[in-house]
């Protein structure tokens, strides 16, 4: 019984939408930023907008925060149309990039800065601070500047700032960009399991796919202002959908050839791959972990590469191969001592059933 | 260590050289001919000529008559009003050039200082000419049909006053324009996203944040408005009296340097000490989690 009811929640059947953008386009003069933006987040879930610099998902996610309107469009929030609703009275809360704390009020105040806003009650402030500063482990700093902190704790203060008034929908832009390799991956496990207990809906934006990859239950891949697509990570990353996404998360070879009646796909230069999917031409997407030693893949015609160049990456080692006329690239590993040079020979066999097919170059 | 002692050395000797022309230029042409009037101050007569010992009787002459606390009281009231006035004007001005894109930003900003470039006698003028019974007010006022006939616009406080705010205007709008510029617009937008309407966004996070600046622009006004001297005398006529001008009759007209020289730092202790109250009053306290000092 139980358990039915959680996948049911799990797959998200049950759940409420909370968010809604409908149609939203955004123009400045002739340049359109975000052409025709819809999509839908249900409670609770973690939804990133993933694109490079400059493909409007920061003018979306300010969209929903109020501070930019849209040309048209709308947007909902708990089915309430707030598209004209001025951003102190949209119930979102949001962490910037730079964090944006208030440099003239201790952690304290500027925690309790929102919490003054809507009028709570000294005594319930008091508390509810606390409360906030606990879950981010920063009681013994309520008294501190912001410009005191490091920028994991500033982060932490932005991040107890926005969640103390209970929004419906967190924002979070690019959060971690600020922050150094090392406390940037901490930090985002602490964020994650902070927002998972809340069960915080939240949407966030960046241009690092490990952060989307990692946070994500839903990504949205955003080229030019549009959602180029919207799923899971292992669907982003297994199944990309175009050449776009196929690029622009994680590592991949592309192959650009025909699919022929019969199931096969041959590359211009020869290269012969199982497929299925549409005749016509298409650009196959491997990537680089799905290129195999030849004997790993015992019953896959096996196939002899050069090896261009050998970088090595700690546990993998990758390589770029160059087979007939296409270039691929495999993440492999080796036995101590025994790496490839560049120029060598290699036998491999590519993993038919990992193989991708994304509408061909224009 | 030597090279770094001797490195640290250097640079002091650099510092100094940089320093040396303005600090000489301040020292000769400020400091001593101040100091000069500080003494003369101190003279127990009401001529220098011939004049010995030291005294408070300047000082004394001046505290002990209605007339001149007045005239004291009046002018930093005025300089007061002025600050005021130049406050409630200039903040959104010097606010909305420091929230406008630089290109946008110089030629608004070339509107604000060209005036400082124009002589105050020739400024004063021009207002003479605006405001006179002839001026271009009177006439636009007639024709308006506001008066029946010119009236007399010149020769009152609030002449002096809105003169003296024309004139010092840029200075509060520079200061403000420099102090906002600063300010992270992301901090205002935090606000918003923290339940607070813009009004109280302003309030609670770009006055304070802005309040150096502001102080900063405002004593530069007090202490320029309180020494005014050309504005009052001929805009505001015998009835807007102010110390500069009854400095300017002691010393030139009646050749009385002593007590001339003590009203003279009457006027520059009352403006220091005012400062010395903002400060600690108030730059002081909310500048504890900020940069500035």
């Amino acid at each position: 019984m139980q358990i039915l009811a959680q996948d049911a929640l799990a797959s998200g059947l049950q759940r409420e939408t909370i968010v809604v953008f409908r149609n939203l386009r955004k123009d400045y003069g002739a340049l359109t930023v975000v052409p025709d933006f819809s999509l839908e987040i249900r409670r609770g879930e973690l939804v990133c907008l993933l694109g490079p610099s400059g493909c409007g998902k920061t003018t979306t996610l300010r969209m929903l925060a109020g501070f930019i309107s849209p040309t048209s469009g709308e947007i909902l929030i708990e089915g309430q149309n707030v598209t004209r609703v001025p951003a102190y009275r949209r119930d979102v809360g949001i962490v910037f990039q730079n964090y944006a704390l208030f440099p003239h009020m201790t952690v304290a105040k500027n925690v309790e800065y929102g919490l003054v806003n809507i009028g709570m009650k000294r005594q319930e402030r008091a508390s509810r601070v606390q409360d906030m500063l606990r879950r981010v482990e920063l009681q013994h700093l309520a008294e501190r500047y912001p410009r005191e902190l490091s920028g994991g704790q500033q982060q932490r203060v932005a991040l107890a700032r926005a969640l103390a008034l209970q929004p419906k929908v967190l924002l979070l832009d690019e959060p971690f960009s600020n922050l150094d390799a090392q406390l940037r991956v901490r930090l985002r496990d602490d964020l994650h399991s902070l927002i998972r207990n809340l069960k915080m809906t939240t949407l966030f934006v960046t241009h690092d796919q490990d952060e989307a990859l990692t946070l994500a239950d839903r990504i949205v891949v955003m080229n030019k202002g549009a959602a180029e697509q919207v799923g899971s990570p292992e669907e982003i990353y297994d199944a990309p959908a175009t050449r776009f996404v196929a690029e622009f998360v994680g590592q991949c070879s592309l192959l650009e050839g025909q699919i022929l009646d019969g199931g096969e796909f041959r590359t211009d230069d020869g290269l012969k791959l199982p497929a299925f999917g549409q005749v016509g031409k298409a650009t196959a997407v491997i990537r680089p972990e799905n290129v195999k030693k030849a004997r790993e893949m015992p019953g896959v015609p096996a196939r002899r590469a050069r090896i261009e160049t050998s970088g090595y990456h700690g546990a993998l080692t990758r390589l770029q191969l160059r087979l007939g006329g296409s270039k691929l690239i495999m993440d492999t590993q080796f036995p101590v001592g025994q790496k490839p040079k560049p120029g060598e020979q290699i036998d491999i066999a590519i993993d038919p059933v990992a193989v991708r097919f994304v509408p061909p170059v224009q | 260590m030597n090279s770094s002692t001797a490195e640290s050395e250097r640079r002091k000797t650099c510092w100094l050289l940089l320093l040396a022309p303005a600090l000489l230029t301040l020292i000769v042409f400020m400091l001593i001919p101040a100091g000069i009037v500080l003494r003369i101050s101190f003279y127990p007569g009401s001529t220098t000529i011939g004049a010995e010992g030291y005294s408070l009787a300047q000082y004394v002459k001046f505290f002990w008559n209605p007339l001149h606390l007045s005239v004291l009281g009046e002018t930093v009231a005025y300089a007061l009003i002025v600050c005021l006035g130049c406050l409630v004007l200039g903040f959104p001005v010097g606010y909305s050039l420091a929230r406008h894109p630089p290109a946008k930003r110089r030629v608004r900003m070339l509107m604000v200082i060209v005036p400082l470039t124009l002589s105050l006698v020739v400024v004063v003028f021009g207002w003479l000419v605006l405001l006179g019974r002839q001026g271009l007010i009177n006439n636009v006022l007639v024709w308006l049909g506001i008066l029946s006939s010119p009236q007399q616009l010149l020769f009152n406080r609030t002449a002096v006053v809105i003169v003296l705010i024309q004139q010092f205007l840029p200075f509060i709008i520079l200061s403000v324009m420099n102090v906002v510029m600063q300010i992270d617009p992301f901090l205002e937008q935090a606000s918003t996203s923290l339940r607070a309407n813009r009004v109280r966004t302003f309030i609670k996070v770009v006055i304070p944040l802005s309040t150096p600046g502001i102080l900063a622009g405002l004593s530069l006004i007090f202490v320029m408005a309180a020494s005014a001297f050309v504005t009052p005398r001929l805009v505001g006529g015998p009835r807007a009296q102010m110390v500069g001008g009854f400095i300017y009759d002691q010393i030139l007209t009646t050749s009385n340097w002593p007590f001339g020289a003590a009203m003279a730092f009457i006027l520059l202790a009352v403006g220091f000490g005012l400062m010395a109250a903002l400060n600690t009053a108030i730059i002081r306290p909310l500048t504890r989690g900020l940069h500035v000092q």
